[in-house]
C-alpha cells in the first residue's frame, strides 16, 4: 500500500474516531452537566469535533512520513501479546514464578545463542529486579 | 526571590552524602545508558522515575538530572566509537568525532566530547540558575485569565516539536489533550471516561503513560530489530601520549567554538519545543561557516566535537528555565520531570520560588554538582563505557522491560496501572508508525489538566464573555504572541525538514 493511501486510511480512521466520540463514548462515559461556563463534555467535544476535522483534513491531503515495517510491527505485536500474558500470569502466578519465563520467551525472539548470556537474560534480569526492588527499596513485587 | 538562608540551605541540602552518592549513581547510570544505542537518557529516566518515589524529593529529582547529564555525554562515546550516535543529540558528534577516532585518537575524541559538553552544561546552569527565579516572580504577577492564554501560548510552542506534517502532529496534540480529559472533570467533579475502571478516577497516570509511550514502545520496536542488526565495529580505545588526551592548549584553541555551542544551546533550551539535536547541528554549521583553522571539518577537526557536544549538553539546564520558571515542560526530559516532582507531591511552576525555594536551590546545587561529577566519572569510566557498547541486546532489554513492569506497578500501586503502560506503548507504536509525533502528543496530556482548569477559571472570570479579554492586555499579548510562534515554528521547522 503506498504512503498516500496509508496516511487517506489513517486520516479517515482519525475521523471516525472522533464521530464515535462524538455519538457514543461523550455520552455514554461522559456525565453530563448543564450548568457552568466549561461543562465536563465541553473539552471532549472540542476535541472529537477537531478530530473528525483533522483527520477527514488528512484524508483529503494526504502527507507526512509512513514507516511500516510488516516484519517489526508482527515482532512488535508478538512481544506485546506476550507482554499481555505476562501481566495476567504476574497476577496470578506472581513475579518470581512469571519473569523469567517472560524474559525466556523475549531472549527467545531476540535469538541470543550464546547460553551465557540467554541464561544472564533469563535469570539474572529478575534477580536485579527481585535485589533492587525486594531487597534494596523493600517493596512488594507483583 | 528568596532569602538567603534558604538559598544557602538548599545548596547546604545538595552537598550531603547521601544526595551526592545518588547524583553520582544517576551520571555515571546516564553516561552508562547513554553509551548503549537505543537506550538514552529518556527511557532510563521514564524506566527510573517510579523508583524515585522512596526517596527525598531532592534525591529524586538530582538522581534523574544526573541520568539526563551524564545520558547527554554518554551518547557521544559510541558516536565516536561505532560511528553511531547514542542518543539522537549526539547524531552530529559522529560529523567529525567518527574521523578522529578512526585516525587513531578514539580517547582525545571522547575526552573533548565530555569536556565540550560539561562546559555547556555548566553555562547552561548558570543562566538557569540567574533567570529562572526573575521568571517564575514574573509568571506569579499573573492571574487565571493571564495563566490561560500562557498554557494557550504553551501549546503553540508545540508546534516547534510537530515535524513534516502540520495536521499529524494537531490530531497527535488534540489527542493528548483527549487523554488529559480522563477521570474527574476539575470544575465539577464528575468522572469521565473511566469505564467502570475506579483507578481512572485521578486521570490516565502520567507515569504509566510516559513509560509505555517512551520505554516500552522503544524497547518492543529494539527487541524485534534485533535478530537483523548485527555487531558494529568498534575502533578499540588506543592511541600513544598525545593522542590519549586533550591538551590545555587544545581545549583553549576550541574555546570559541564551546562558547558559541554554549550559548545556541542555552537560547535553544529556553524555548520550549526545539530540542539539543537541532542546537548541535546548528552549533557545529555555525561553527564550520566562521572558522577555517585545523584539520577540515567532517575529517576529525577537535572544534566540530566541541561545537555538537557544547551546544547539545547546554540544551539541558536552559529547558528548565520554562519548567521552573512558568511550569511548562521545554522538552521531554523536562516533562518526565513534572512527573517526578508528582510523585512527590510538588506542582512544577512559578510557585516553586516561594512554597519550595530550598528543593529548587538544592536541585541547583544538585546539577552544578552533578556537571563536576560527569567530568570525574566520564573520565575515569571510558573504557567501561567502551566495554558497555558491546552489551548483548539479550540482557539489556529483558532487563529493561521487567524494570518498566516493576516500575510502574510499584509507582500506580497495581497492575492495573502496568496494562495502562501497555496500552499506551501499542499506542505509541502505531502513532510512530503512522508518523504521528508521540512527543507532541505526551506534551499535550502534560499539558491537558492545566489547561482545562486554567480556562475554567478564566471563563468564570470573563463571565464567558470573550470581549472582557480586551480588559487583559497582558493575556491580549501572550495570546498574540502564540499564534506568531505557533507560526513562525510551523513555517521555521518546514524550511528546516526542507534543507
Amino acid at each position: 500500500m503506498s504512503e498516500r493511501a496509508v496516511n487517506r486510511l489513517s486520516g479517515l480512521g482519525v475521523a471516525v474516531f472522533g464521530l464515535l466520540l462524538m455519538v457514543w463514548l461523550i455520552p455514554v462515559h461522559v456525565e453530563e452537566a448543564s450548568y457552568g461556563w466549561l461543562r465536563p463534555q465541553t473539552l471532549p467535544q472540542i476535541c472529537a469535533v477537531a478530530l473528525i476535522g483533522l483527520g477527514l483534513w488528512l484524508a483529503a491531503r494526504p502527507g507526512g512520513t509512513v514507516e511500516i515495517d510488516g516484519a517489526e510491527a508482527a515482532l512488535c505485536a508478538l512481544v506485546a501479546v506476550l507482554s499481555a500474558c505476562a501481566l495476567w500470569a504476574m497476577g496470578r502466578f506472581g513475579f518470581l514464578v512469571t519473569a523469567p519465563a517472560y524474559a525466556a520467551l523475549l531472549v527467545a525472539i531476540i535469538g541470543e545463542r550464546r547460553w551465557y548470556w540467554a541464561l544472564a537474560g533469563i535469570f539474572g534480569a529478575p534477580a536485579i529486579i527481585w535485589l533492587v526492588v525486594r531487597v534494596l527499596l523493600e517493596r512488594p513485587l507483583p | 526571590m528568596p532569602e538567603l538562608s534558604v538559598i544557602l540551605a538548599g545548596l547546604g541540602d545538595a552537598f550531603t552524602l547521601v544526595n551526592l552518592a545518588f547524583v553520582a549513581i544517576g551520571v555515571a547510570a546516564g553516561q552508562m545508558v547513554g553509551a548503549i544505542p537505543g537506550i538514552g537518557p529518556i527511557m532510563a529516566m521514564a524506566i527510573a522515575i517510579p523508583f524515585t518515589f522512596v526517596l527525598d524529593p531532592l534525591v529524586a529529582i538530582s538522581f534523574l538530572v544526573g541520568i539526563n547529564k551524564g545520558g547527554l555525554f554518554g551518547g557521544a562515546i559510541p558516536a565516536v566509537l561505532i560511528n553511531t550516535p547514542g542518543t539522537p543529540d549526539a547524531a552530529a558528534t559522529t560529523l567529525d568525532g567518527y574521523p578522529l577516532a578512526k585516525s587513531g585518537k578514539p580517547l582525545k575524541a571522547t575526552k573533548m566530547a565530555l569536556y565540550a559538553s560539561v562546559t555547556g552544561d555548566t553555562v547552561s546552569d548558570i543562566v538557569l540558575i540567574t533567570c529562572a527565579a526573575p521568571l517564575a516572580g514574573l509568571a506569579l504577577k499573573m492571574g487565571p485569565v493571564e495563566i490561560c492564554a500562557l498554557m494557550i501560548f504553551a501549546f503553540s510552542i508545540i508546534a516547534g516539536l510537530i515535524g513534516p506534517s502540520l495536521v499529524k502532529g494537531l490530531i497527535a496534540a488534540v489527542l493528548g489533550l483527549l487523554l488529559a480529559t480522563v477521570g474527574l472533570d476539575p470544575e465539577q467533579g464528575t468522572p469521565r471516561f473511566y469505564f467502570g475502571y475506579f483507578q481512572l478516577y485521578d486521570g490516565a497516570n502520567l507515569v504509566a503513560v510516559a513509560v509505555g509511550m517512551l520505554a516500552v514502545a522503544e524497547i518492543f520496536r529494539r527487541i524485534a530489530n534485533a535478530r537483523r542488526q548485527g555487531p558494529q565495529p568498534t575502533v578499540p580505545l588506543g592511541g600513544e601520549g598525545a593522542d590519549r588526551r586533550v591538551s590545555w592548549s587544545e581545549y583553549w584553541w576550541c574555546r570559541g567554538a564551546m562558547a558559541r555551542g554554549a550559548a545556541i544551546g542555552t537560547i535553544l533550551g529556553a524555548l520550549p519545543g526545539i530540542g539539543s539535536t537541532a542546537a548541535a547541528f546548528m552549533s557545529y554549521a555555525a561553527t564550520k561557516k566562521t572558522d577555517n583553522g585545523g584539520v577540515p571539518y567532517g575529517q576529525g577537526n577537535l572544534r566540530g566535537i566541541a561545537a555538537t557536544e557544547s551546544a547539545n549538553s547546554a540544551v539541558m539546564g536552559a529547558n528548565l528555565i520554562p519548567l521552573l520558571g512558568i511550569g511548562i515542560p521545554g522538552s521531554i526530559g523536562a516533562a518526565l520531570l513534572i512527573s517526578a516532582f508528582k510523585i512527590h507531591g510538588i506542582q512544577p511552576g512559578p510557585l516553586l520560588f516561594q512554597t519550595q525555594a530550598r528543593l529548587i536551590y538544592g536541585l541547583f546545587g544538585a546539577m552544578l554538582m552533578a556537571n563536576l561529577l560527569n567530568l570525574l566519572i566520564g573520565q575515569v569510566s571510558l573504557r567501561f563505557w567502551a566495554f558497555v557498547i558491546r552489551a548483548p541486546e539479550s540482557v539489556i532489554f529483558p532487563v529493561a522491560l521487567l524494570f518498566c513492569f516493576v516500575g510502574v506497578y510499584l509507582s500506580t500501586g497495581g497492575l492495573f496501572g502496568v496494562g495502562l503502560m501497555l496500552v499506551m506503548a501499542a499506542l505509541a507504536y502505531v502513532m510512530t508508525s503512522l508518523g504521528f509525533p508521540v512527543i507532541v502528543f505526551i506534551i499535550a496530556f502534560f499539558l491537558g489538566e492545566g489547561f482545562e482548569r486554567s480556562l475554567g477559571q478564566a471563563l468564570v472570570f470573563l463571565d464567558g464573555d470573550p470581549l472582557a479579554l480586551l480588559d487583559y492586555p497582558v493575556a491580549m499579548g501572550l495570546l498574540a504572541l502564540a499564534v506568531v510562534v505557533a507560526v513562525l515554528l510551523v513555517r521555521g521547522g518546514r524550511e528546516k525538514l526542507g534543507e
